[in-house]
């Protein structure tokens, strides 16, 4: 009996091997490395500082909350138009329109692109003076000098429509996929019983699309708090700091400034932070789904 | 007889070519005896590239080593080799950086006169300008050779200036002064709006244009106590200034780095600006420049002149090829080659070498080139230099966020400058104040003995 238990667990063993090697063991060394200080240009020695790293972000370090702000006004208006236009677009695709198949395939060609790719065409489009934004805005009789990624009014609404560009497609096939699997039946009841068609969205497809809604945005959700390589290629967090994300600020303390006990403090406050979130997400959607 | 004259001329050609691939071959192994090595460069990309290629064949041909040039983004290039020292990869036998950060890379970097001495290879520091000697040691070492001499002038229209009967500025009132009025209309009469000046605002290097008003105003980083001078009133004036004269430049400017800035000038777009060295050259290249033949040359407003120190070389101590790497730094930096790059407008390398500014060929280069090299040398004895203390590189950032709070309107002038002195002392307490203290008096020391920065 024993022998047979020794060989099951010897079977998974490589397995949890390389699971503690590359997430296990990683995990436990930034968390430790958090409580210390180490500065790679100095030396890189680890010297315990307690809860000294946490206490400057929270308390000490205007930069983190402002990067958190930034993250949150980028990252919540992105989704919700994400989330809007991907539901228009599967709504759409669902209907059996005609080149279903090219149009699909044309509109999640933005998110098999690389973020750096994408961020480096949009960079060319928003130029003021030879950008095609402002090139067609001109074209068509404005006086079109937009400084899409340098005037503060602007830069944030110019790095949300970047995201939305990359990202909207996700949105459409994690909702079309969820669309093409609600049953027939259940439409065909609600139009015998006279239902109108927004009726038939609200009491049938919204309530039974709940699940992919979830996911969809949980899923950019993550993303977003994550947000970091559309703003290196295109603001490197300005003008000012309007566009510094926290990822992005997290990124300077550790490879730019090298402080790598304070950058995994950081790290971990954002993994909190996202864990909370996202919870209170999931308990909101799954409340609605008692009624 | 024909067919044999025939024969002997074709075998005596296939002799010398033999011969002369042979003797070649033989040639470079027996002038370098690293020949078969490879000396991996890490290299801020094109322009400055250029000047590496454009010696590649000659290099690879005469010592039989061979070069892999990787290219990095300017603003990566810091931390992409400070990760590699750190992981000890010996990833690179060559890395270009900028002199604010030799405190930082010290530690990781061969000490270039022991090696040189070794393979007994002569890089005429004599000839090299004292500032920028200054700029590549640290501690008393010699640790990077420069191959670019970085440092800001004035450019200005001549041909707008004399129209209008205006001077070039000498303060950075004049400057404003001049922007105000030539900021809004067509001053060329070529059909477009032209605006009165632009600056490098961008998140990363735009310390640098506000550090040489900050000088001119008497400013200084630090007092003899390493307390944070940058809030003082050389500071306010400085970025009151710099920010002031935002109005007065063309949409978008907020996002202008080297490359936005140097196009709005050599495309006519704005009257005078302040930029390094090199975008001379290429406003006298007609295959970039709309206005050829018509730049001024000035001495930095205020009085101080900002001196980055251009970018230089070193070797990392975890290189492997050392000694092939001390001969390409070499072959590369000696006068006649170095002349070469920093002449070529398009590398965007500048003259170090005394010889550079001399020589009879780069006066001759266009018309006003003298003018061009003489107001080099005069904007380099009134030089101000980057901070070259530990964690150089951290202070900048820290400043140059601030300041980009500033220009954005996030922030009021004063405040910005507060922060940005109260995160320098927040540095200087972690990095050891007592250390960062010692380094800075050996750097206002070295200023002294130049007679700079005072």
């Amino acid at each position: 009996m024993r022998v047979k238990l020794l060989a099951r667990y010897s079977y998974i063993l490589p397995v949890i091997i390389i699971l503690l090697a590359i997430t296990i063991f990683p995990l436990i060394y930034s968390l430790t490395l958090s409580f210390h200080s180490c500065d790679l240009r100095l030396g890189g020695n680890w010297i315990f500082n307690g809860l000294s790293n946490y206490k400057e972000a929270l308390f000490g370090d205007a930069r983190v909350w402002s990067s958190l702000k930034n993250t949150f006004f980028i990252g919540i208006p992105a989704i919700l138009l994400e989330f809007l236009i991907g539901l228009g677009l599967a709504l759409l695709l669902n209907r059996g329109i005609i080149g279903k198949k090219i149009i699909t395939s044309l509109l999640i060609l933005p998110v098999m692109m690389p973020p750096i790719v994408a961020g480096l065409i949009w960079r060319i489009l928003y130029h003021e003076k030879y950008g095609a934004i402002n090139g067609v805005l001109r074209s068509l009789g404005m006086n079109a000098q937009f400084a899409w990624l340098s005037d503060p009014k602007l830069a944030r609404l110019a790095v949300i429509l970047t995201d939305v560009w990359e990202w909207t497609p996700l949105m459409m096939m994690i909702l079309l996929a969820g669309l093409q699997s609600i049953s027939i039946e259940s439409y065909e009841s609600a139009k015998m019983d006279g239902a109108s068609p927004l009726q038939i969205f609200g009491y049938i497809t919204l309530p039974l699309l709940k699940l992919p809604i979830m996911v969809a945005i949980l899923i950019r959700l993550i993303d977003s708090i994550k947000l970091f390589d559309i703003i290196f290629v295109l603001t490197r967090g300005g003008p000012g700091g309007k566009t510094e994300t926290i990822s992005y600020y997290t990124y300077l303390i550790g490879f730019r400034y090298f402080r790598m006990g304070y950058a995994a403090a950081l790290s971990y406050l954002l993994l909190i932070i996202t864990i909370i979130l996202s919870i209170l997400f999931i308990r909101v959607m799954t409340r609605k789904e008692a009624y | 007889m024909h067919k044999k004259l025939r024969k002997v001329i074709m075998l005596t050609a296939a002799f010398s070519m033999v011969m002369s691939t042979y003797g070649g071959l033989a040639m470079a192994a027996e002038k370098s005896p690293f020949a078969g090595e490879t000396v991996t460069i890490m290299v801020h990309p094109v322009p400055h590239a250029t000047g590496i290629y454009m010696f590649k064949d000659k290099f690879e041909k005469k010592y039989g080593i061979k070069l892999n040039v990787i290219e990095v983004p300017p603003e990566s290039l810091y931390e992409k080799a400070m990760t590699e020292f750190v992981a000890e990869s010996g990833a690179y036998d060559l890395v270009d950086f900028n002199p604010a950060w030799i405190a930082d890379y010290s530690r990781f970097l061969e000490p270039l006169g022991p090696l040189a001495k070794r393979y007994n290879l002569d890089f005429k520091l004599d000839d090299v300008m004292p500032i920028f000697r200054m700029m590549n040691s640290w501690a008393g070492k010699w640790y990077a050779m420069p191959w670019d001499g970085d440092t800001h002038m004035l450019y200005y229209r001549k041909d707008i200036f004399d129209k209008f009967g205006l001077k070039p500025p000498k303060t950075f009132e004049d400057f404003l002064n001049i922007a105000k009025f030539l900021n809004g209309w067509d001053w060329d009469n070529d059909g477009e709006i032209e605006y009165g000046c632009a600056s490098y605002l961008k998140r990363g290097r735009t310390y640098w244009w506000f550090l040489g008003r900050f000088a001119g105003y008497g400013g200084n980083y630090f007092d003899k106590d390493m307390n944070p001078l940058i809030n003082t009133e050389a500071g306010v004036k400085a970025l009151k200034n710099l920010v002031e004269c935002i109005k007065y430049m063309p949409p978008g400017a907020l996002n202008y780095s080297y490359m936005e800035l140097r196009t709005a000038y050599v495309k006519g777009d704005v009257p005078m600006c302040i930029q390094w060295t090199c975008v001379g050259k290429a406003a006298e290249d007609p295959n970039e420049s709309k206005i050829v033949g018509k730049t001024g040359y000035g001495l930095y407003p205020g009085g101080k002149t900002m001196i980055a120190g251009g970018w230089q070389f070193g070797i990392p101590k975890t290189s492997k090829h050392k000694g092939a790497a001390i001969q390409c730094l070499q072959f590369y930096t000696n006068p006649e080659n170095s002349l070469q790059i920093v002449m070529n407008p398009a590398t965007s390398l500048d003259p170090y070498r005394k010889s550079h500014y001399r020589a009879p060929e780069f006066r001759r280069a266009w018309p006003t080139a003298g003018e061009y090299l003489d107001a080099i040398e005069a904007n380099l004895r009134q030089g101000f230099p980057d901070l070259e203390i530990p964690g150089a590189a951290e202070y900048m950032d820290a400043l140059d966020y601030e300041l980009c709070l500033a220009y954005a309107g996030e922030k009021p002038v004063k405040k910005a400058l507060d922060d940005a002195a109260k995160k320098w002392n927040e540095i200087t307490r972690r990095m050891g104040k007592e250390k960062q203290k010692e380094a800075w008096l050996a750097q206002l020391e070295a200023m002294k003995i130049l007679g700079i920065g005072e």
